[in-house]
């Protein structure tokens, strides 16, 4: 496991890494300290960690894994202590990867946000703002939900030739009066709003449904082989 | 004994498409009886009564319907009512058309075999097209002799996708996942089927080796009787929006509809199940009106082992529908030199009209699980009900209708007013009204192909001879048994489709 760690960090010496190498592990724990986590620990203290022959390293790097909250004691279970730290550097590394990953839309839930933003700043309000004002949507006080929206606006715009299911909702024409909710309300209000909540629900449902499609489909990839033999087939009487 | 007149005491009209069978009708009965008829079915089934009266029996074996309903009633552990359905007609113990539910949490509740039929999962399937009539009539002989050459019918027949033991046995376990894997299958099919063509409590080794035996070669066969593949025209559209909602855009546009259930795994499944309940009612005492009702209750050894074979004789008869709606895909693809997906041959919906289902209901005020024996019934939930496909969430669930040779077809939707009075069921197509055997002494064969060729619709039959079992004037007008429906709102009109080729066995 720890060996797959390794490799999705990234760490170029990966494939000469081993664990019962004390060397080679104190390298780890520098490349991951210099590449990752680029603590803000006095610089002495940092330098005297990469010196992997300094006589005190097992006590310096106690301390370091103390400052980075490590719950593990790296004395008396050194693996697991490293194997926290990966763990740690995966975590942080992951949200730029999913960025990264963009291509695999089909299968992402959309999740992975672009970490360097700061939705609370006022050029990225501004920007939103007018993203929202150009495309004719309603602004919300918080930018990251007008931000959302937008995402997902120009999702469906941009997604003409993505597959829609058996039936294309777009294609509807109905009023909500038309639409049962299938329980009572006594107020109109609170019964439109049932109704677009249910017709929501049903959108996500249709989503879920195509994204299962899909996974049957790219199975399908694997093992359909359907056959016929007509030499079988004999009619009854 | 009671006179005729003496009988109809018992029996109360409620509303102009309902009747209500009172208590002691036929001894025992734990709930009262309902029926749906309009005018014409009304005379047909009072008739059946009145020539019952005084002859001790029935007329074929059987008993009426009305009082197939009454002893169904008398069972041990039902709930709400035992409802009769517009197309009811008299059948083995259950009359066709009979829905019934059993309290699951009740120990003396049973299930039984005669409440699902021999035939179990028969059902019917409808697969739309982009066609046209105008597209379809140049090569209307040539595309109905080619499903014929594709899909091999009649009594005996043989399937044309090779299968061995090991494959039946994961077919059986799997339904419609295995036509999936194999690739006779597209994963919207399963989509929009009920059960999404997989029962879970299948168990292949509760079917016998015999069952098993008999449908290894049957696979995409149709079988005979009143099963076909019909090529249809949408003729008439009554709610517009669920029609869109289904792929039907307008009048004149193609679909086939195949009608097809188990073969004969499933007939065995049922007679093996039969004899072990017969002991199994001795056991357990269980006292029930006619002896055709053998049943046993749901908890014990005989009353699992039917449900877990009953499922996978469900899951057969998915497969086998399957299976035929990928040879009709290649016959049209054949036909028009093209791809099924270039037609867009998608399945709109497929139901079951023979089957037990263990479904949540809501009795008295209070959510109960209930085993619904659905026999000659469809299931039709209601719109935004959890176990309807996520298309249909808004329209409620297309139910199929299928009529009688050369006569049309329909697709209703549910309503929840069907979810209150009926468990979610409704009516499954036009129900015989002549037994066969006078069918066939009444009609001659001749006529009814002749009576087919004026309408302009091709027919490819394997037994010319047994066509008149199945005419149209042997079954009960498919148009009233729907209006029924509709009128008592526990369904509701959708479209009408109109055969133009047949195939049957």
């Amino acid at each position: 496991m720890t060996t797959r760690k390794i490799l999705a960090v990234g760490y170029p010496e990966a494939k000469h890494f081993a664990l019962n190498d004390e060397t080679k592990v104190r390298r780890l724990v520098v490349w991951l300290e210099d590449n990752i986590f680029n603590t803000e620990l006095p610089q002495d203290f940092l330098d005297n960690l990469r010196n992997v022959s300094h006589p005190q390293w097992t006590q310096l790097f106690q301390e370091y894994l103390i400052t980075c909250q490590c719950p593990v004691d790296p004395v008396a279970e050194r693996t697991a202590a490293i194997d926290w730290l990966l763990r740690e550097a995966l975590r942080l590394i992951a949200p730029l990867q999913n960025g990264n990953a963009a291509g695999d839309q089909a299968m992402s839930n959309g999740d992975g946000q672009a970490t360097t933003i700061d939705p609370t700043s006022p050029e990225f309000q501004q920007g939103v703002n007018k993203l929202a004002a150009m495309l004719k949507m309603p602004t919300h006080p918080d930018a990251s939900v007008t931000f959302k929206a937008v995402a997902n606006l120009m999702e469906r715009l941009a997604g003409g030739n993505e597959y829609h299911g058996s039936n294309d909702p777009s294609a509807f024409q109905v009023t909500l009066n038309e639409i049962a909710l299938g329980f009572e309300t006594a107020d109109k209000g609170l019964t439109d709003a049932c109704k677009i909540l249910r017709l929501l629900h049903i959108d996500q449902m249709r989503k879920l449904q195509t994204q299962m499609d899909h996974a049957l489909v790219a199975v399908q990839s694997i093992t359909a082989d359907p056959k016929t033999n007509s030499d079988l087939g004999k009619i009854g009487f | 004994m009671r006179s005729y007149e003496e009988e109809l005491q018992y029996l109360e009209k409620i509303s102009p498409v309902c009747w209500r069978i009172k208590k002691g009708f036929v001894p025992n009965m734990n709930v009262e009886g309902i029926f749906y008829v309009n005018e014409p079915l009304e005379e047909l089934m009072f008739e059946e009564l009145k020539h019952s009266v005084g002859q001790g029996g029935g007329i074929g074996g059987f008993l009426p319907g009305v009082r197939q309903i009454a002893n169904v009633a008398a069972l041990p552990g039902i709930v709400g009512r035992s409802i009769g359905l517009p197309d009811i007609h008299s059948g083995y113990g259950f009359a066709i058309g009979n829905m019934a539910a059993f309290d699951v949490s009740d120990p003396k509740a049973v299930v039984s075999p005669g409440g699902v039929g021999f035939d179990i999962n028969c059902g019917v399937r409808l697969v739309r097209t982009n066609l046209f009539e105008k597209d379809l009539q140049p090569v209307k002989e040539q595309l109905c002799q080619t499903l014929f050459d594709h899909i091999p019918v009649g009594v005996g027949s043989k399937g044309v996708i090779p299968m061995n033991a090991k494959d039946l046995e994961e077919a059986l376990e799997m339904g419609m996942d295995w036509s999936l894997r194999e690739g006779y299958a597209w994963a919207e099919d399963k989509e929009h089927c009920e059960e999404y063509g997989r029962m879970l409590n299948a168990d292949p080794s509760k079917v016998s080796l015999r069952a098993k035996k008999r449908g290894l070669p049957q696979l995409g066969t149709l079988g005979a009787g009143n099963h076909y593949a019909e090529i249809q025209v949408v003729d008439e559209i009554y709610d517009k929006f669920a029609a869109k909602v289904m792929g039907l855009e307008e009048v004149g546009q193609v679909v086939v509809m195949i009608h097809s259930g188990s073969r004969g795994l499933g007939h065995q499944v049922a007679t093996d199940a039969l004899v072990q309940m017969e002991k199994a009612m001795k056991r357990d005492k269980i006292e029930v009106n006619d002896r055709q009702l053998a049943c046993a209750r749901i908890n014990s050894v005989e009353g699992q082992d039917y449900l877990k074979g009953m499922a996978c004789a469900a899951n057969f008869a998915w497969v086998n529908r399957s299976s035929m709606t990928f040879l009709a895909r290649q016959a049209f693809a054949k036909v028009f030199e093209s791809t099924p997906d270039d037609l867009d041959m998608q399945v709109i919906y497929d139901v079951s009209h023979n089957i037990a289902k263990f479904e949540e209901h809501i009795v008295c005020g209070q959510q109960k699980t209930l085993l619904v024996h659905r026999k000659g019934s469809t299931r039709a939930f209601p719109p935004h009900h959890p176990l309807i496909p996520v298309d249909y969430q808004i329209t409620g669930q297309p139910v199929l209708i299928g009529g009688t040779m050369g006569t049309c077809s329909y697709v209703l939707t549910g309503t929840e007013q069907g979810m209150l009075e009926t468990y979610g069921s409704t009516c499954h197509g036009a129900g015989r009204a002549l037994s066969r055997a006078k069918s066939r002494r009444n009609l001659d064969y001749t006529d009814v192909l002749n009576q087919l060729e004026k309408q302009g619709i091709s027919i490819r039959v394997a037994s010319p001879k047994l066509v008149m079992e199945e005419a149209p004037d042997s079954y009960k007008n498919v148009t009233d048994v729907v209006e029924t429906c509709h009128a008592a709102g526990i369904s509701k009109k959708c479209v009408k489709l109109r055969p133009v080729a047949v195939i049957k066995g």
